[in-house]
């Protein structure tokens, strides 16, 4: 007895306490001989001659006590006044010990020569709190985009009056819980959807968990506040999941929870971060994908009848080949292979790869990031990320942010520094990435704690810029320096059936015998919304074909009458306009 | 009287049979054991006795699910075999089915109330079911009753480290300073189960120094390094391991994995084939191969593999899930379905028992 119970006694010890983050003790992969190609794009941080200077005030700046402190990372690339010129905003937050002046969201205009103009007051949208994520979209077909912002706390739908002001109208809309929840929800992600293809843009929303300082234990508490030995905020394993929300717009400013009878409320045990909708499937219905910490990532398929399956396990998305969830923060959707099937990249915490799932045909995906050459990198903790083709040579290539959750276990831990450099992986063609630092220019040399990251093209020159979400500093503007002869196609997408933003619209570009795929996309990256205008490089291409796949099903082609510019394609019109 | 005579013979012998078979396993021999076993059950169909035994030669051989299946069948004969509750909690726990075994602790106890290791047995099954303030109540009276015994010890260490209590777990870490090896080893194995893997990896060397040969550090550090990627130096410890004890067979499978993914396919296969010799219902090595013969698109293969393990280990997610896309490959809809919605359920458990145990720390602070 005594033999067999000691046996017992070592296996039932055998804690199954996860780390705070999923973490699989990757090391990174070897690096392959460099392709010696030469790189003909440049990034600089112009954030401060641009104007860019607040800081983003977000948690303590040591000693940080609560996970809610550490991810938050909105920012989002639109035109919010209509003329033509990405806007920036960014999601703000505050501090447990009181919020300094400086601590709110902020958006700012562009003056149309490289510099913009701090106008959240002018605008209505200084808010103080723990701002977490932004979707744009236009939910009344009004012709201006609005905002959504998810906080830990309510959230807000920043209606856009179109006289360059917002109004919070989230209480009007119905987008208010009632009755409040039990604990302050930490929202997280966010996206405007037309699942039921009624042309008005219905909202997701995704929440990370309910969230009470009361319940949560300090730093070190329990070795779910541990990370590597070293006392952190506790979480997210050990909190509580909670629910996803479905909202569906009436089309008379309001909504309606759908969330039980949608069937997106009964997925309640995964903390959820990024929302990305887009038809995985090719069905002609709009699927959402939420990337989730720790816990498997969702997927709902939408069945066509106003309810969705959870089936991201079925689909390859869910969990690695190991069967281990991982730390899903951000997601880009894209086309890397230019099959002209949608494929996904999610990022991850350290010491793991990032997923680079491969899109199969009919919503099944393989991980192919070791394939890809991705996992030559391991060592950062990554968040918001894009598949810009940022050299225009027809290959999207991959870029995404990094940054330390902990802003202390660097004194311990000094290979997870707390500031990290963002990573450039080249598309090569073929399915291969090769890494680039500080060859594509002096931004990939710096370091901040970054989170989000949204992609367009802020001075209207043919290629792709970036802003960047840092944890108390100020902005990054990655500023995209293109020395090519290769050509480029932007298209900015008007429904007229379809919700007016054309959000959810897939647009297939045809040239030179490749074609790529891209997505009209309210919320990607890390709980960030990017630029509606689509782009594409053409390489040496001179001429192309779009196809458009409408959000209500249709497809529609566009001849296009040159390239190098901007085409406005406005749903059953079958004329590109420049 | 001839008649008489032969019934008296038939029910000595069958009398005998249970006697060899208690013999049998006394001495090991669980083959010889379970077929004297099962003779007299084939008389004596409700015979707890015989049942238990069975049910304990199965546990012996790891087969856990049957040793239920037999420790039922016993306690519905006689349900104040309170030994029998005993050994039902030890097969439960290892199929992970706490609440169950703390049931029959429970049961046990009340006939047993100053048995040590059944109190702390449930201690643990509390534990592991969240239940941090019943567990610690129910270690302490297990010290209590066997202050020198060191695995008691450990637990309430660990119990207490867990509720936040350092200076009281650090304090009984003290006491069992008898066996500075053992000690060590203990302390490293806890601190590899928390994840704290630079903090075990230091102990386990110190073990080392202590004592070169001992097998459980050298393995223990060869698990590390494979964890760690450091393929060369984990294959070094772990041949080590096995030229120390070449029946080892965690390191036999370790090995096994690490040539498979350096390069050395056919022989990985060979180790985990060889693991699984070495270790009856051993689901590990079968999970591997499963895993090995799916990459390939051997479906047949990783099928009759992944069942195997399935059949050992029925909630892990990680077997569940490539069993469902083997039958995804198959075109098995229907299983590969049931195996998925498995995995979900399994993660959604992992999760809410994460929460359980947090929110039952919390109500232990004033």
């Amino acid at each position: 007895m005594t033999a067999r119970s000691l046996v017992l006694a070592a296996a039932w010890s055998a804690a199954v306490y996860g780390q705070g983050m999923a973490s699989r003790g990757v090391k990174p992969a070897a690096r392959q001989k460099a392709s010696g190609k030469p790189w003909p794009s440049q990034l600089t941080n112009i954030a401060k001659q641009a104007g860019l200077t607040e800081t983003i005030v977000y948690g303590a700046e040591s000693h940080v006590q609560y996970l809610a402190e550490t991810s938050s990372g909105g920012v989002a690339l639109f035109d919010y006044d209509g003329d033509g010129w990405l806007d920036i905003f960014i999601v703000g937050g505050t501090r447990f010990d009181g919020a300094p002046p400086e601590a709110t969201n902020r958006l700012y205009r562009n003056n149309r020569d490289g510099t913009f103009t701090d106008v959240t007051d002018k605008a209505g949208l200084r808010r103080t709190g723990w701002g977490q994520g932004v979707a744009v979209g236009d939910y009344n077909n009004d012709g201006r985009l609005d905002l959504f912002v998810t906080y830990w706390g309510d959230n807000a739908l920043y209606r856009n009056n179109g006289d360059g002001t917002f109004t919070d109208v989230a209480a009007q809309a119905g987008l208010i819980p009632k009755p409040a929840p039990e604990y302050p929800t930490w929202y997280s992600g966010a996206t405007f959807v037309d699942y039921d293809r009624d042309g008005h843009l219905d909202l997701f929303v995704a929440t990370y968990t309910d969230y009470d300082l009361r319940r949560t234990p300090k730093p070190g508490a329990n070795p779910n506040c541990n990370w590597k030995g070293v006392p952190t905020p506790c979480g997210p394993r050990g909190l509580r999941p909670g629910r996803q929300y479905l909202y569906h717009n009436r089309g008379d400013g309001t909504f309606e929870d759908v969330s039980e009878k949608s069937g997106i409320a009964g997925a309640r045990s995964s903390f959820g971060f990024t929302a990305v909708a887009a038809d995985f499937d090719d069905d002609g219905w709009q699927d959402i994908l939420l990337a989730c910490d720790s816990t498997p990532t969702l997927f709902f398929h939408n069945n066509h009848d106003g309810t969705f399956t959870e089936d991201g396990i079925e689909r390859g998305l869910a969990l690695n080949a190991d069967g281990m969830e991982q730390a899903g923060m951000g997601l880009a959707i894209g086309d890397f292979n230019g099959d002209g099937i949608l494929d996904i990249f999610k990022t991850h915490f350290a010491d793991d790869t990032q997923g680079l799932y491969q899109g199969l045909g009919k919503g099944q995906y393989n991980d192919v990031a070791m394939k890809a050459g991705l996992a030559v990198e391991t060592r950062y903790i990554a968040w918001g990320i894009g598949m810009p083709d940022l050299d225009n040579d027809g290959w999207p290539d991959i870029f995404y942010v990094t940054g330390n959750v902990y802003p202390d276990t660097e004194r311990d831990l000094p290979a997870y520094p707390y500031r990290m450099p963002p990573m450039l992986f080249r598309n090569l063609g073929a399915g291969k990435f090769e890494p680039l630092a500080g060859e594509a220019g002096p931004a990939l040399l710096e370091r901040h704690s970054a989170r989000g990251v949204a992609f367009g093209d802020i001075d209207n020159d043919g290629d792709i810029d970036m802003v960047v979400w840092n944890r108390n500093e100020p902005p990054s503007l990655l500023r995209n320096d293109l020395k090519s002869a290769h050509h480029w196609l932007q298209v900015r997408l008007t429904g007229t059936k379809s919700n007016r933003a054309a959000i959810g619209s897939a647009v297939t570009v045809q040239f030179a015998g490749r074609k790529q795929v891209q997505v009209v996309l309210s919320q990607s990256s890390f709980t960030s919304a990017s630029d509606l205008r689509l782009h594409f490089g053409l390489g040496d291409a001179k001429s192309a074909e779009l196809v458009v796949r409408w959000p209500t099903g249709a497809r529609e082609k566009f001849a296009v009458p040159g390239v190098d510019r901007v085409l406005s394609l406005v749903e059953g019109s079958g004329t590109a306009v420049p | 009287m001839l008649g008489e005579l032969l019934v008296a013979v038939m029910l000595a012998a069958v009398q005998n049979s249970l006697d060899s078979g208690r013999q049998a396993l006394q001495a090991g021999d669980l083959s010889r054991a379970e077929q004297l076993f099962r003779q007299y059950l084939s008389e004596n169909p409700n015979s707890a006795e015989a049942l238990s035994n069975l049910g304990a030669i199965c546990a012996r051989r790891e087969q856990f699910s049957e040793a239920v299946a037999f420790y039922e069948r016993a306690l519905k004969a006689d349900p104040k075999l309170a030994p029998v509750h005993f050994n039902m909690a030890i097969a439960l726990g290892q199929l992970k089915a706490y609440d169950k075994a703390a049931e029959h602790l429970r049961t046990f106890l009340q006939s047993y109330p100053k048995e040590a290791r059944a109190r702390q047995l449930l201690g643990l099954a509390l534990m592991e079911t969240g239940d941090l303030r019943g567990a610690l109540a129910e270690l302490e009276k297990s010290y209590q009753l066997n202050p020198k015994d060191g695995s008691i010890l450990y637990a309430l260490a660990q119990a207490n480290a867990r509720a936040g209590d350092a200076d009281r777990a650090a304090e009984l870490l003290r006491q069992s300073q008898t066996n500075p090896a053992q000690g060590k080893l203990i302390e490293g194995l806890i601190e590899y189960r928390r994840g704290r893997f630079a903090e075990a990896k230091t102990l386990f060397q110190e073990v080392l120094r202590l004592n070169p040969d001992a097998v459980p550090a050298i393995t223990a550090l060869g698990r590390l390094e494979l964890l760690d990627h450091n393929d060369a130096e984990a294959i070094r410890l772990l041949q080590r391991a096995l030229q120390l004890n070449p029946s080892d067979a965690e390191s036999t499978y370790q090995l096994g994995v690490l040539y498979d993914r350096n390069g050395r396919p056919a022989e990985g296969v060979k180790m985990l084939r060889r693991a699984i010799g070495l270790r009856a219902n051993y689901p590990d090595p079968h999970y591997q191969l499963g895993r090995i013969a799916l990459d390939r698109e051997d479906l047949r293969t990783a099928l009759a593999e992944l069942e195997e393990a399935r059949r050992m280990l029925p909630n892990q997610e990680a077997i569940r899930l490539a069993l469902g896309r083997t039958y995804q490959a198959l075109g098995r809809d229907a299983e590969a379905k049931a195996e998925f919605a498995e995995v979900r359920r399994l993660k959604a458990a992992v999760t809410e028992r994460d929460r359980q145990r947090v929110e039952s720390d919390l109500l232990m602070k004033p």
